[in-house]
């Protein structure tokens, strides 16, 4: 991890050492007569073009352009001095014309899903293999299905073995319908467990303790319900697996389909502008 | 009949031929070489008979001229005993040797910057696609007989340049330096003529030496002459003795003779049992494998140390014993060498060393073993006091000092020679911690390699590391035994071990063989995406031969055809994905402890 702490300390110093200088070189000539919106803008313009052929270099992988890491490095940083052009082309305050506060929302979306993920892609890696089994995306629903076959088939058995068993319709009440539950994604994420988890434990060890007092469940179903309750565990990490997951892929969805609008829209005001300005430039 | 069970050697459940008949063993009986005493037949006992050993462990094989035996560079379990008849041989390295397509391999190069560019839109969309045009011109010519698919020189004469060719004739055998030290064959063996061969697993060869004076003389001159010769000349520890233009001639003379004395002393000793390699997944599975008592000692920690251990095939694990567990420490990969460090400490005070660490067998390990005078003779004296009066050995050829060794965590370290994963050259390891799950090198590989990713990024995980299903393109590919036609072998140009896709028979031999799984067989399409079916003669293409359709071997092929190096790699935007020499723990631990 020592060579990765180095990197971004490094990267972070340099990153700032030019906003500085954007920041410093524009006021400066701002105070001249130049008008500094066309330079800044197509520097922008430039910062975000490049941002955007990260997407075109990933479908080449075999081009000798350099490798991902390399690219995603420069990319983050380059993202970060992109806001920092950002505000002094907007003069640090929002723009007023419809199609200029279309782009800067646009930006500003590509921005932060950028931040966000790359929020993510730090932090969650370290969650996910502390939920032990490493599962492949495409086959939680499959692994799901298994987990309930097993947890039926578990109360099936104790079932036909104990006349009279309670433990069917303690599946069917209270277990069941966890089972079957979505991923409750919001608590996943933030708190990496599910409310219904909490729920279910609390059912759980209630009936515990009712079969302490020979109220419920005798010494047979409750290994069962051992079992089960193992499975259960395994079904809860698996939500949480898929939560994040699923969050690593999703962020990507709103990242590049707004870079393209992002262009688009660029595109358009960049020939607005020069027809208004009578192709001043 | 008396009733005492015979205990018959396990690996006669599983004979090496089932074509070899009673008579077949009789016929072989009646030849010169038993016959005449060079293999008395009468040496050997009830348990492991001479005719046991044919029968169970030997091949008979009937060959026309032109037939390829053996392969330059492939890797082989067995060695050849021929009976009749005459073979030629082929060792010549580099442009004299047989052109790669004529041994049914393919001569993998990168691919043109033209032909990089055309896999933008050049890929297959259904699964496994082949251009069928590609079997039809380029595939060797071949022969199916009771003892599988021998492939055949079209143009005999033509493809062999008879000057730069030996040939050894009945009665004599070949092969047995490459199946008895696991390395790879030296030489292509062609038959010249109709000739009759013997093929005999590994341990048959093993058990006729101890039984057979003649052979076991025979092999030994050989070894000495050749195989150890040539690895002492590789060594680095023996380079200051190989002859220097720039040396007077008595000073020549003299190293000469130093290495002649190491050369005559030094000793040839296998470790481990050669069969059971494909079972270490067992051991692992069962829990069993960190069970050192597996693992049989070649050195023990405290002993006295008698000389210096040369490895020269398979893996050893260094250990030292705390308390009642044993902590791996390092680990030894071919060329490396074990007690170097406490021959120099006990040199230098004038005192018998003991051995600070043990040196296990983890598999089979071959290793030469020098003579503690001979090393310091040799090694020490030359180059500590003669040439540099230095205090210890150049940083190459000393081991590490004990804080160095073991840089990588000891856990880590025990999973990674556990599994065996430290025979790869370019074994996968994914960092967990940094890996975001986005499959950008299952896309690139796939992309790279039209359209069918070739590895699964799934597999054993040990902390946060996760050693990915690809081929590891090990350092001793016991895939490539037993291949029929040659496919699957080493590239000319990068050493990577690749699968010749026209020459392979779909006979899943490779794949079985591979300890790691990483060899898929697939059912290959055409371009519609149709399976395609053998058909039974090339004048009548529509007839079938057979239900079954036509499978390939696949597996990562290191990216060898593209201009970048693992595409996978390349791909990885989070610096997770690796591909790793695990040969030596130095190199690894520098990325593991980054
Ligand atoms: C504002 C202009 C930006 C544009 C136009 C842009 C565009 C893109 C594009 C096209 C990709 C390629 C995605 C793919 O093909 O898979 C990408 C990936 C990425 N961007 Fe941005 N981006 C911008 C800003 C940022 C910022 C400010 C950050 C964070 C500081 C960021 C973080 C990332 C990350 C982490 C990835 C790749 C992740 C992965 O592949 O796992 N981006 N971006
Ligand atoms: S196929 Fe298997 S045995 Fe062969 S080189 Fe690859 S990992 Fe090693
Ligand atoms: S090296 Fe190439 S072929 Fe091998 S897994 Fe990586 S991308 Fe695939
Ligand atoms: S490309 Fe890297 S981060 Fe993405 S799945 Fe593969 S190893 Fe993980």
């Amino acid at each position: 991890m020592r060579a990765f702490t180095r990197r971004r300390t490094i990267n972070i110093i340099m990153t700032l050492l030019v906003a500085l200088l954007l920041i410093g070189g524009s006021w400066i000539v701002s105070h001249t007569l130049v008008e500094t919106h066309f330079l800044t803008g197509w520097v922008l313009l430039v910062t975000i073009v490049f941002l955007a052929a990260y997407n075109l270099r990933k479908a080449f992988p075999f081009l000798p352009l350099g490798t991902s890491a390399l690219w995603l490095q420069s990319h983050i940083y380059a993202g970060l001095l992109s806001f920092v052009l950002f505000l002094i082309h907007v003069d640090y305050s929002l723009p007023n014309g419809f199609l200029e506060l279309l782009l800067a929302s646009v930006y500003l979306l590509v921005f932060g899903s950028g931040l966000v993920g790359l929020y993510m892609s730090r932090t969650f890696p370290k969650r996910l293999i502390e939920l032990g089994d490493e599962v492949i995306f495409e086959q939680i629903p499959v692994i799901r299905k298994k987990i309930q076959t097993e947890v039926e088939h578990s109360i099936l058995e104790c079932a036909q073995e104990i006349h009279g068993s309670e433990l069917p319709m303690f599946y069917r009440n209270e277990l069941y319908p966890f089972i079957m539950r979505k991923p409750d994604r919001w608590s996943h994420l933030v708190y990496g467990h599910s409310r219904y988890w909490r729920h279910l434990q609390k059912k759980l060890s209630d009936a515990k303790r009712l079969s302490d007092a020979k109220r419920l469940f005798d010494e047979e179903e409750l290994k069962a319900l051992a079992n089960v309750e193992i499975q259960l565990h395994r079904k809860h990490q698996l939500d949480t697996q898929e939560t994040l997951q699923s969050a690593l892929k999703f962020w990507l969805f709103i990242h590049i389909p707004a870079t393209y609008s992002l262009l688009t829209f660029t595109a358009l005001h960049v020939v607005l502008v020069q027809a208004w300005s009578g192709g001043a430039l | 009949m008396s009733n005492v069970q015979i205990k018959r050697p396990e690996r006669w459940s599983v004979p090496f031929s089932e074509s070899m008949t009673d008579e077949d063993v009789e016929h072989v009986l009646q030849m010169s070489l038993f016959s005449e005493g060079m293999i008395d037949p009468d040496q050997f006992g009830q348990r492991i008979s001479l005719a046991g050993i044919l029968k169970n462990d030997a091949s008979l094989l009937k060959c026309q001229e032109g037939e390829i035996i053996i392969r330059k560079g492939e890797w082989g379990n067995s060695a050849f005993f021929l009976l009749s008849g005459s073979v030629n041989v082929v060792a010549q390295h580099g442009d004299d040797s047989l052109p790669a397509e004529i041994l049914g391999r393919s001569n993998v190069r990168q691919k043109s910057f033209l032909d990089i560019i055309r896999q933008v839109w050049n890929g297959h969309r259904q699964v496994e696609s082949r251009n069928l045009e590609k079997y039809s011109s380029e595939s060797p010519s071949s022969r199916s007989t009771e003892q599988g698919t021998r492939v055949y020189l079209q143009d005999f004469s033509i493809a062999l340049d008879l000057e730069k060719t030996a040939t050894i004739n009945a009665v004599d055998f070949f092969g047995e330096q490459s199946a008895l030290g696991r390395i790879e064959r030296t030489a292509t063996v062609i038959a010249a003529g109709d000739c009759e061969l013997l093929e005999i697993r590994w341990q048959g060869i093993r058990d006729m030496m101890s039984k057979a004076p003649w052979l076991k003389l025979q092999i030994e001159s050989r070894f000495r002459m050749y195989g150890l010769q040539r690895f002492l000349q590789a060594s680095p520890y023996f380079e200051h003795l190989l002859p220097n233009e720039d040396r007077e001639p008595e000073e020549i003379e003299r190293r000469n003779s130093l290495f002649q004395n190491v050369l005559d002393d030094a000793e040839f000793r296998s470790y481990g049992s050669y069969d059971k390699v494909e079972r270490f997944t067992e051991l692992v599975e069962s829990g069993t494998a960190s069970n050192l008592v597996h693992e049989p000692l070649i050195a023990k920690e405290g002993e006295y140390l008698e000389g210096v251990y040369l490895i020269r095939s398979g893996v050893a694990r260094v250990s030292h014993q705390a308390g009642h567990k044993h902590r791996t420490v390092s680990y030894l990969t071919p060329g490396q060498a074990f007690g170097v460090n406490e021959m120099i400490e006990g040199w230098k005070t004038g005192q018998d060393a003991d051995l600070k660490y043990s040196l296990r067998a983890v598999g089979y390990v071959n290793v030469i073993f020098i003579p503690i005078q001979n090393f310091e003779q040799a090694v020490l004296n030359e180059l500590m006091v003669r040439d540099q009066s230095l205090s210890t050995l150049p940083d190459h050829l000393a081991s590490k000092p004990d804080d160095e060794i073991g840089q990588i965590d000891s856990g880590l370290l025990e999973f990674l020679v556990e599994r065996r994963f430290v025979n790869g050259t370019a074994t996968m390891v994914i960092d967990l911690d940094r890996c975001t799950r986005c499959d950008d090198c299952v896309k690139a590989c796939a992309t790279t390699h039209d359209n069918n990713p070739r590895f699964l990024r799934h597999g054993p995980i040990y902390d946060k590391y996760m050693v990915a299903n690809a081929c590891m393109h090990c350092a001793d590919p016991v895939c490539m035994i037993q291949c029929p036609t040659g496919a699957i072998h080493r590239n000319l140009h990068g050493g990577e071990v690749v699968i010749n896709d026209t020459t392979c028979i779909g006979c899943s031999a490779c794949a079985n063989n591979c300890p790691y799984d990483a060899i898929r067989m697939v059912h290959i399409r055409d371009e519609q995406g149709d399976l395609i079916f053998p058909t039974a003669s090339e004048s009548d293409v529509s007839a079938p031969l057979s239900l079954t359709p036509i499978t390939k071997a696949t597996k990562c092929d290191l990216c060898a055809e593209q201009i970048t190096g693992p595409a996978c790699q390349q791909a990885c935007p989070h610096d997770a994905l690796v591909r790793l020499n695990l040969g030596t723990s130095e190199t690894a631990a520098e990325w593991f402890n980054r």
